[in-house]
């Protein structure tokens, strides 16, 4: 009988320690990252989530998404949102946005003070930056290469075969660049009357002599590698990757197209407050600059540079570095939210008229 | 034969492989014959037939027709009918297309070839068949519509490979019977592929009869029935009992041929009979029975045989009431009869 | 034993209906998980596409999407370049497909299976990497180009990828083993008799095959042809990569409506309309057919 009884006890007092454990750890969010796998995965748990995790005392479960805008808004329709933190592009993001899927970031907490011009937006923030490039052919240009998208257009100057992406998204801003629009005005000239028409006309002047419009990131680099043209739009870690494989080409960042993918929270996030804080974690220079240098992206905060993580012969070739980013142009996805549809049918029109 | 044989073969071999489809064959056949060859599957008939048709290329040897050496000539330049088993008619065309086939194909104009395709309908008795689909026809029709393809054109040999084995056994003897008709009629040569012996027995002037590629016995009916030289013909052709030389007291013949192969006595089923018919012409033979089946228009009895060996007889139902065959029992002695030339001896292989 | 004879005994049917009933709902819970299966993988998307395609944001329903589809000329090009596409693939097939089919049919078994063998072959590599593949086949600076050069046929390199020819040479090469087996299963089902009786009856090789064989595989020829167009009408893969995006197919609209513009209902429309597609392509056959069949009793030399 006594015996029975210290064992009660015991037994209690062990629940009652399991039941305080229990109790802290609740204090901590599991927050859900939605990403899409890959190296940009791997390398954001070693110098994003996962210490940013740390520091605010949370534990992340990692999700795999193909297209975050179509996760969220099924989520979002079955009223059963699951994602603190989703890494989309910036198009969808404002799409979504725009349509409550995303809730607009919280910039008391997220310090973005330190942010190239237009990375900090309303629905999200970015987490990497690419750029649309020009590259050429060295062995086809050897005494003069091209240097501008008018020079992408002249072919008199700069004789032989192009190739452009089968999709409006950024040729239509490359295209009035050509057409000598200045850069702080491409939106500008875009959402006039007759802007985005000119920037068809444009490139349909160009269309003899395209000979490919690609279709995918693999496509294009390997265009360029075969010589099967002689300049190509495309994206700069492509180009950057090929030229160091020993493909006789070059590209400049001059009169890029800086695009990004970045974070947004969905209306409904489990721990957006938890997730408003996360953010700020991975805008740090130090996050930023450790991530720019696994996944060879670009990071928008500026400091990134100045943290000496990132080794000089590396950042010269990222979009954002400070002498690159200063030649290029943000891309301003309210624009594109709002007229993709004209946009990308007028496109097609142009391209398959 | 003579050097006016309408075919001749010669020295015919043929291997797949180690298999040896046909042996060394020599045969000819007459201008107007009805020649059947008659043997077990993997004989070597088929393969005959086919050789002469144009679709075996023989390793060996020759054969002519009506003069003409064949052997390099292709299938469709040979100008031969044939007939198939299970028909081999074109399913997309309809009776009279069919029938047309051979005429169009040698440049003869529709209105002409569909006169001549009417007579050779009409002669197989299917003239009102001419536009039913193929798929339509019974077994029977379509065996006449390969006939009728098969002679439209007029050739003068005539090759059928089984051509009666899909029908029933009604039909069958129905179709005997119109196949020789029409060679007859049409004054063809025709060389006949079977197995059964009863059909080849009943249409031929003469079987060849084929086993492992060779030529093993070559006559009419009725000496290959009767005199046969071998066990395997004896066997292949009726019921045949086959003893030791010994077993009919007697009876002498040398023991082996000429080539050393041994003998045996050979004697048909239905030569036994039970009515003592004495004479220097006959002889006797005693037994015990040990088995009688009634088969409706005979009785087969098996008899165990006093020198040894044992025999089956097939009595006729008038000469089994005869003897009250019914009443015997088993082990009841018996005596059978034959006649002294119905003791053949033949080679035991 | 005898058995007690009662008022009906002799009667079974009741129970003969009632085992073959129960012999039915057994065979019916076999084929459940079968059922079950094109339910909801196939049925339920396939409504929901078409629910997407005519429902409103308001819920109420419209045929708005499908008349601005048919009304955008992007998309009635495209339409109108699938079918081309579709078309073109079966012409090469049967061009290309149907003497191979002959050949292996009519071959040894070790050169049948060899055959066999190649046939089969691309159906081991992904699509992706054969279709790449081709690319570094078929572009400027590639083997084929090369060779032309080299051997002075061709001056200047052939256009032979990112157009129409590009995406024929791939839809090929992709459709070809489809065509081919079903035409060789044809050919090689004919009795092996009726080809020696054609030759028997004096019918030279070309005219048996083109009299007696090609009529009698043209079922196979007809079931290649119609799985090659219908599988072409909703590819994507390879008119995206070797038509170097002149050759839009319905379902890069697809492609573009769902990834780039988002704009579901006209993609569920789009959908809708390549499912009608190829409904239209079984109808027609099953006429074609049937007025073949109708012919057929006096086809003739």
């Amino acid at each position: 009988m006594i015996r029975k009884n210290v064992r009660n006890s015991l037994s209690a007092c062990a629940l009652l320690a399991a039941w305080g454990i229990a109790g802290q750890a609740a204090q901590a969010a599991e927050m859900t990252v939605a990403v899409g796998g890959g190296v940009i995965q791997e390398v954001g748990r070693e110098t994003l989530w996962g210490p940013a995790a740390k520091t605010l005392g949370n534990t992340v479960r990692e999700e795999t998404i193909n297209d975050a805008y179509a996760s969220v808004k099924l989520q979002a329709a079955a009223n059963a949102v699951s994602f603190d933190l989703v890494q989309t592009n910036a198009f969808q993001a404002e799409k979504g946005g725009r349509e409550g899927l995303f809730m607009p970031l919280d910039y008391s907490v997220i310090d973005s003070k330190d942010f190239i011009e237009g990375t900090a937006q309303k629905y999200c923030i970015s987490a990497l930056i690419f750029s649309w490039v020009m590259a050429w052919n060295t062995d086809a240009y050897k005494d003069q290469a091209p240097q501008s998208w008018a020079d992408f257009w002249d072919v008199e100057k700069f004789p032989g075969r192009r190739a452009m992406r089968n999709d409006a998204e950024a040729q239509l801003e490359i295209a009035l660049l050509a057409d000598g629009v200045p850069m702080d005005k491409v939106y500008e000239v875009l959402g006039s009357e007759g802007g985005m028409q000119r920037a068809l006309d444009k490139i349909e002047q160009l269309r003899p002599h395209i000979a490919v419009w690609w279709n995918s990131g693999a496509q294009h680099a390997q265009l360029m590698k075969d010589k099967e043209v002689d300049m190509s739009v495309g994206w700069n870690a492509r180009f950057e990757a090929a030229k160091k494989d020993g493909a006789k080409i070059d590209y400049t960042f001059n009169q890029g197209v800086m695009s990004m993918d970045c974070w947004a929270v969905p209306v409904g996030a489990p721990h957006a407050a938890e997730a408003m804080k996360m953010i700020n974690e991975m805008s740090k220079p130090e996050a930023q600059a450790k991530f720019s240098v696994g996944v060879k992206y670009g990071a928008a905060n500026k400091r990134a540079y100045e943290t000496g993580l990132i080794p000089d012969d590396a950042s010269k070739k990222l979009p954002t570095y400070p002498d690159n980013a200063a030649h290029q142009l943000a891309q301003r996805n309210e624009w594109w939210v709002e007229h993709v549809g004209e946009a990308q049918l007028g496109f097609q029109e142009m391209m398959s008229r | 034969m003579t050097s006016a044989a309408f075919i001749e073969i010669r020295n015919l071999s043929k291997a797949y492989g180690s298999f040896r489809a046909l042996n060394d064959v020599g045969l000819d056949v007459g201008r107007g014959e009805f020649l059947s060859i008659l043997g077990p599957s993997g004989s070597g008939k088929t393969t005959l037939l086919m050789a002469l048709a144009g679709f075996v290329r023989p390793d060996r040897g020759q054969i002519s027709v009506d003069g003409r050496d064949l052997v390099r000539l292709p299938a469709n330049k040979r100008g031969i009918g044939v007939v198939f088993q299970n028909y081999a008619l074109f399913p997309h065309m309809n009776v009279a297309a069919n029938v047309m086939f051979p005429l169009r194909v040698r440049g003869i104009g529709r209105a002409e070839a569909a006169e001549r395709a009417r007579k050779a309908l009409d002669i197989v008795d299917l003239a009102n068949m001419a536009e039913r689909d193929i798929a339509t026809l019974s077994g029977g029709q379509k065996q006449r519509v390969a006939l009728a393809r098969a002679v439209v054109f007029e050739p003068r040999l005539m090759l059928m490979d089984e051509p009666l084995s899909a029908l029933d056994k009604n039909l069958r003897e129905q179709m005997q019977y119109e196949i020789r008709k029409l060679h007859d009629r049409l004054g063809l040569t025709t060389v006949y592929v079977t197995h059964d012996q009863r059909e080849a027995l009943t249409m031929s002037d003469r079987i060849a009869v084929m086993r492992d590629g060779v030529i093993r016995q070559l006559g009419t009916p009725a000496s290959l029935y009767h005199r046969p030289t071998s066990r395997f013909v004896a066997e292949f052709l009726g019921e045949a009992n086959i003893l030791e030389l010994d077993a009919v007291e007697s009876f002498v013949a040398p023991e082996r041929d000429a080539t050393g192969a041994g003998r045996k006595l050979m004697i048909r089923a239905e030569r036994l009979s039970l009515s003592d018919a004495s004479g220097h012409d006959h002889v006797s033979l005693s037994g015990t029975l040990t088995r009688s089946v009634f088969q409706g228009d005979s009785w087969l009895i098996s008899v165990d045989l006093a020198n040894g060996g044992a025999v089956s007889a097939r009595i006729a139902a008038a000469e089994a009431a005869n003897f009250n065959l019914e009443a015997l029992a088993e082990g009841a002695p018996l005596k059978l009869h034959v006649r002294r030339d119905a003791l053949i001896p033949v080679i035991d292989a | 034993m005898t058995l007690p004879a009662a008022d009906g005994a002799f009667d079974n049917s009741a129970l003969l209906r009632r085992d073959r009933k129960l012999a039915q709902i057994g065979l019916f819970g076999l084929a459940l998980p079968a059922v079950l299966l094109v339910t909801i993988a196939i049925v339920v998307p396939l409504a929901a596409m078409f629910w997407i395609s005519i429902a409103r944001p308001d819920g109420s329903v419209s045929l708005d999407t499908y008349l601005r589809i048919l009304s955008t000329p992007v998309y009635t090009r495209s339409v109108l370049t699938t079918f081309q596409v579709s078309g073109m693939t079966v012409l090469t097939c049967m061009l290309l497909g149907t003497p191979f089919a002959l050949v292996m049919a009519s071959a040894g078994q070790r050169l049948a299976s060899i055959l066999l063998l190649v046939v089969m072959l691309p159906f081991w590599t992904a699509l992706l990497v054969r279709t790449y593949a081709l690319s570094v086949l078929l572009q400027r600076n590639g083997l084929v180009n090369s060779f032309l050069i080299d051997t002075g046929l061709v001056s200047e390199p052939l256009p032979l990828i990112n157009n129409f020819f590009g995406t024929i040479v791939g839809m090929t090469h992709v459709m070809l083993p489809l065509f081919i087996l079903p035409v060789y299963a044809a050919i090689k089902q004919i009795d092996h008799n009726i080809i020696r009786a054609a030759a028997s009856l004096g019918a030279s090789k070309l005219l048996t095959l083109r009299a007696v064989i090609l009529p009698l595989a043209a079922n196979g020829i007809f079931a290649g042809a119609v799985l090659v167009f219908v599988l072409s009408l909703g590819f994507y893969v390879t008119p995206a990569i070797l038509g170097g995006g002149r050759v839009p197919m319905i379902s890069t609209r697809i492609e573009q409506n769902v990834s780039v513009l988002s704009d579901w209902p006209a993609a569920s429309a789009l959908g809708v309309l390549l499912l009608l597609s190829v409904g239209l392509v079984f109808l027609v056959t099953f006429l074609l057919r049937r007025s073949i069949k109708a012919l057929g009793g006096s086809a003739n030399v």
